[in-house]
């Protein structure tokens, strides 16, 4: 009843399946071999790191050419069993499954991995614990891959924990900052708590149908019924023995649990409090975890799950997904560090993501998904190569101020001119101009957000319209804030009062090879001809085809089926829909850089450019994201680190001095039987020693030198003598 | 019969040797040791004298005695000059302080 | 119940309690003088016994002759001139432990002796030496039975005399 039936594996698929496990196992080996003896490397190992990450990559483009477009791949082997003899044991498998949307983001993982650890080169250079950087990120790489390749829960959610945790090892890896340990502290406690709903939403799908293993699951959910307000799921393929009935409630419950889990992973409202705290990690980090693959993770679970929501989850997920847009958006316009203006972006752009699986939209999601990793590592790395410029012109000028601040820069496009060319194609793609690639994504998401607010206002409730219009809002902010961005990056007069050249490695060679390389690489992928051979238009695009839901056998249909299918009929038939969201979310973005150009214009002529605080109250809110950190910290983290510490104060007090006060006990009862020992034992002892000494004393009188007690003593001989003779 | 009975010169006798006894093993003083052992010595003269009473013939219980007396006598003068050369070497006559000076 | 009987029995008890002074005194002149009434009550119990002539002897050798010498003997030997002579006495519990000891077996035996006179033999002297004084017949004994005793006795005398002189002779200091 667990285990599904036997599909018949090939020779070939099998072959395949070993190369991705090697490809998976590489940065694994990679790890273990960096963090034992990285010391004794030459160069500390980070041509290791690079080799098994780049070869993972070109087995991961091995792999992309076989399986795309191929039928998926299952392999699955047993792996424990609970439960011994006599009682029906309980097994669970492990496995892996190939399809397009693995192998794609297989592809994703191991390239841009590999492009950061070439940029950590320089980056990271001189660094003390160089080598466990280099480990950390094949831990990292190791268990990305375990997520994408995973094919049952269990072993995902064991990978999506080990995620975290290399997240962690990585913000912290400057742990001498107090900054950057108590961020990573952050990303981890915030991921856990939402790995709690996630796991409640596994237990549920486990509790229902005793699998873990995601073919199964979707093979129950194929065939759904509805009777009564339940759901009565059948077995598949086989005689209707076993009927599930689940109430509905509980399905949405459970849908919510495996939701939670990508609100925490993802950054999604209200937890997306860790993700601009994560900066304090190095850059390349953020590049690779916090832009590109980690936060992916969580809606590559949606992807996964699809067919596991009921409509109420989609709906909670498409308002979440907006509420973060929103306020990712709107906390990015006022920021002033580079890295947490692209943090808030991040924010933003996942919670389009999560909008557009919540409306049903999923393979536009998935598109942006890979859109972004690919832009958002540029800027990210970009933002690297400015920061490293700054540090150096200010180590060689002397002037210390915060590198970071965007405010301490200005005129960089002529002095670093092609990080200035790769950067444009980067924030364009991310604004969504046509002819970049994420002007194809977010066009998908918008369009199907409006068929999806078309569809369900079909009963006349209106409000529905209010998503896909905070969305086209949103686009409209995020051309404020990159432009914003880039023009106190890149335009008017440097602000550092450094000299040109002291940006650069050499006055001919603005940054190293090693630098720019990953930059211009990344950039160049943003442009719209990787992804589709129609740059205006997304339903063209090959990716998108690869993993819609007709080709992704795990999210056909689903017990949202009947939403979804609607959604897509109301696309489909009506094409005005992409058009106006193409040309609207263009214009949108239009206004918000000429927003952003007079504002900027505003503030360079006013000379207040220095100003730490912003000027109206709006602007502080943002600032500081909403105040949400203090919300939670004197609502949430208080209370509990008093109750901890009561608890800790109940321990010492009470369970340490009963423990305190039975050791003592046991000292007194060590003394008694000491002192018992000494005079008891001993005593017995030293008497008979001092009765032996009596005898000795007495024996000894009898020869003491007087003749007077010789006498006596010879006297009471001759008594005994004569008593003997006359008694006996 | 006779006057005094046998047992009880016999007795008194005993009495007397058991006395000097003591005397001989209790005291310190050399010179009272020697008094001690004239002690005995009337006594056992007082048996040979009692048992003399009761067999007359031959008188050898006075005869006997008057041996005891004169041997007596030439004891206590040698036992004497014994003492008084010893209390010149040791300056004392006390029986304990009278040893050999313990060789180290 | 007759005189000699109770005679007996005071001069024996007078006997015994000199003794007991004697040994159990401190004083060491004391003892000598305890000594002394001894002697003197067996004198007088060997008169009752009808051997005058033995506690005559006894009267001059002993009292008057070795008493005499033992008093010489305690003050030549006496280092301390004012104080009096004390000897403190030593196996105090046990000598009379002992001593006791002996005095009930002896006593024990004499009772339980049962001893019978033997049957006289016929005096060898006739009844015409007037037996006022028993001097006379041990006079005769003396020279006749006991001549070998007596002339050892004699000698041993001799020996003695020889023997105390020579020991009180002082040592020639050159």
């Amino acid at each position: 009843m667990n285990i599904p039936p036997a599909i018949s594996i090939t020779n070939e698929m099998n072959n395949l399946v070993l190369w991705a496990l090697v490809a998976g196992l590489l940065p694994l080996m990679a790890f273990i071999l960096l963090v034992g003896l990285g010391n004794k490397l030459p160069r500390q190992g980070d041509w290791l790191g690079i080799a098994t990450t780049g070869i993972s990559c070109l087995l991961a483009l091995y792999l992309f050419l076989q399986v795309w477009g191929e039928p998926a791949i299952h392999v699955s082997r047993g792996w424990f069993a609970l439960g011994g003899l006599g009682i029906a044991s309980i097994s669970f498998t492990a496995g892996i499954y190939l399809d397009n949307l693995a192998v794609l983001m297989l592809v994703l993982v191991t390239f841009i991995s590999t492009l950061v650890q070439i940029f950590s080169v320089i980056y990271l250079h001189g660094d003390k614990r160089y080598h466990y950087y280099y480990g950390y990120l094949g831990l990292f790489t190791f268990s990305m891959l375990g997520i994408v390749l995973a094919d049952n829960l269990l072993l995902l959610f064991i990978f999506w924990e080990l995620v975290g945790f290399s997240s962690y090892l990585l913000i912290g890896f400057w742990y001498e900052r107090d900054v950057a340990t108590k961020a990573s502290k952050k990303a981890f406690l915030f991921n856990r708590v939402g790995d709690i709903g996630f796991l409640l939403g596994i237990f549920m799908l486990y509790a229902l149908f005793q699998t873990f293993d995601l073919q199964t699951l979707n093979a129950w959910f194929k065939q759904v019924n509805l009777s009564n307000g339940n759901f009565v799921f059948q077995l598949p393929g086989s005689l209707p023995l076993n009927n599930v009935e689940v109430p509905h409630w509980f399905l949405t419950l459970g849908g919510l649990g495996l939701f939670c889990g990508c609100i925490g992973k993802s950054a999604q409202f209200p937890l997306q409090v860790w993700l601009p705290d994560a900066m304090a990690g190095p850059t390349p980090v953020s590049a690779l975890i916090h832009a590109a693959t980690m936060v992916a993770a969580g809606v590559y679970l949606l992807a996964r799950c699809f067919s596991f929501f009921t409509e109420e989850v989609f709906f909670v997920m498409a308002v979440v997904g907006t509420i973060t847009t929103v306020l990712g958006a709107l906390a990015a316009c006022a920021q002033y560090d580079i890295k947490k203006v692209l943090a808030f972006s991040t924010i933003s752009q996942l919670g389009y993501m999560v909008m557009g699986m919540g409306v049903g939209a999923h393979d536009a999601s998935l598109l942006h998904l890979v859109t972004h990793a690919f832009f958002k590592a540029a800027l990210f790395l970009n933002a690297g190569i400015i920061i490293h410029a700054n540090h150096q012109a200010q180590a060689f000028s002397g002037v210390h101020t915060d590198e970071q601040d965007i405010r301490n820069m200005g005129g960089l496009r002529k002095i670093l001119p092609l990080t200035f060319y790769t950067y444009l194609p980067a924030t364009a793609a991310l604004i969504g101009l046509p002819l970049f690639s994420g002007f194809l994504s977010k066009d998908a998401i918008l369009s199907g957000a409006w068929a999806w607010a078309h569809y369900q206002s079909s009963q006349g409730n209106y409000f529905f319209y209010l998503i896909p219009l905070l969305g086209f809002g949103s686009v409209l902010l995020t051309g404020f804030y990159m432009a914003r961005h880039c023009f106190f990056i890149f335009f008017g007069h440097n602000r550092l009062n450094a000299e040109a050249n002291a940006f650069r490695t050499s006055p001919k060679k603005e940054a190293s090879f090693l630098l720019l390389g990953p930059v211009v690489t990344l950039a160049v992928l943003s442009l719209a001809f990787f992804f589709s051979k129609n740059p205006f238009h997304y339903t063209e695009s090959w990716i998108l085809k690869g993993i819609s839901r007709e080709q992704l056998p795990v999210s056909v249909t689903g017990i949202s089926s009947r939403m979804v299918e609607n959604i897509a009929r109301i696309l489909h038939q009506s094409a005005y829909i992409s058009l106006g969201t193409a040309i609207g979310s263009v214009l949108l973005a239009g206004i918000g850089i000429f927003l952003a150009w007079t504002s900027y214009q505003k503030v360079i002529r006013s000379g207040k450019i220095r100003e730490v605080l912003p000027a109206n109250t709006f602007s502080q809110l943002t600032l500081n994201h909403f105040y949400l950190d203090t919300i939670y910290d004197r609502f949430l983290i208080s209370p509990f680190l008093f109750l901890s510490r009561k608890v800790a104060d109940f321990d010492q007090h009470v369970i340490d001095y009963g423990l305190n006060s039975f050791g003592k006990m046991m000292v007194i009862l060590a003394k008694m039987i000491g002192w018992f020992d000494r005079q008891v034992v001993d005593g017995l002892v030293n008497f008979i020693s001092w009765l032996a000494g009596l005898t000795g004393k007495l024996g000894r009188h009898m020869q003491n030198g007087k003749i007077q007690s010789y006498y006596v003593f010879s006297m009471l001989g001759l008594l005994f003598l004569v008593v003997y003779i006359i008694f006996f | 019969m006779i006057d005094i009975p046998l047992t009880h010169l016999l007795i008194l006798g005993a009495i007397l040797f058991c006395l000097g006894m003591l005397a001989v093993i209790t005291k310190r003083h050399a010179i009272v040791v020697l008094m001690g052992i004239e002690l005995v010595f009337n006594a056992a003269n007082i048996n040979l004298i009692a048992f003399n009473r009761y067999q007359p013939n031959l008188m050898a219980g006075q005869i006997f005695a008057l041996f005891v007396m004169v041997i007596a006598a030439a004891e206590t003068a040698v036992a004497l000059a014994l003492v008084l050369k010893v209390y010149q070497y040791f300056k004392t006559v006390n029986l304990d302080q009278i040893r050999q000076p313990s060789r180290d | 119940m007759n005189t000699v009987l109770i005679l007996f029995y005071i001069f024996g008890f007078l006997a015994v309690l000199s003794a007991a002074f004697m040994v159990y005194t401190r004083n060491v002149l004391y003892a000598a003088f305890g000594l002394l009434a001894t002697l003197l009550s067996v004198a007088a119990i060997f008169v009752l016994l009808f051997a005058d002539f033995v506690a005559l002897t006894q009267l001059m050798v002993y009292v008057g002759g070795v008493l005499v010498l033992i008093l010489f003997g305690i003050m030549l030997s006496n280092r301390v001139a004012n104080r009096a002579i004390q000897s403190e006495s030593v196996n105090f519990w046990s000598g009379n432990l002992i001593a006791g000891m002996f005095l009930v077996g002896l006593v024990y035996l004499i009772l339980t002796a049962g001893i019978v006179p033997a049957a006289s033999e016929p005096a060898t002297i006739s009844n015409n030496v007037p037996a006022k004084s028993s001097i006379t017949a041990i006079g005769i004994y003396l020279i006749t039975n006991f001549a070998l005793p007596f002339e050892v006795t004699s000698f041993i005398l001799l020996v003695a005399l020889m023997g105390a002189a020579y020991i009180s002779t002082p040592e020639k200091n050159d």
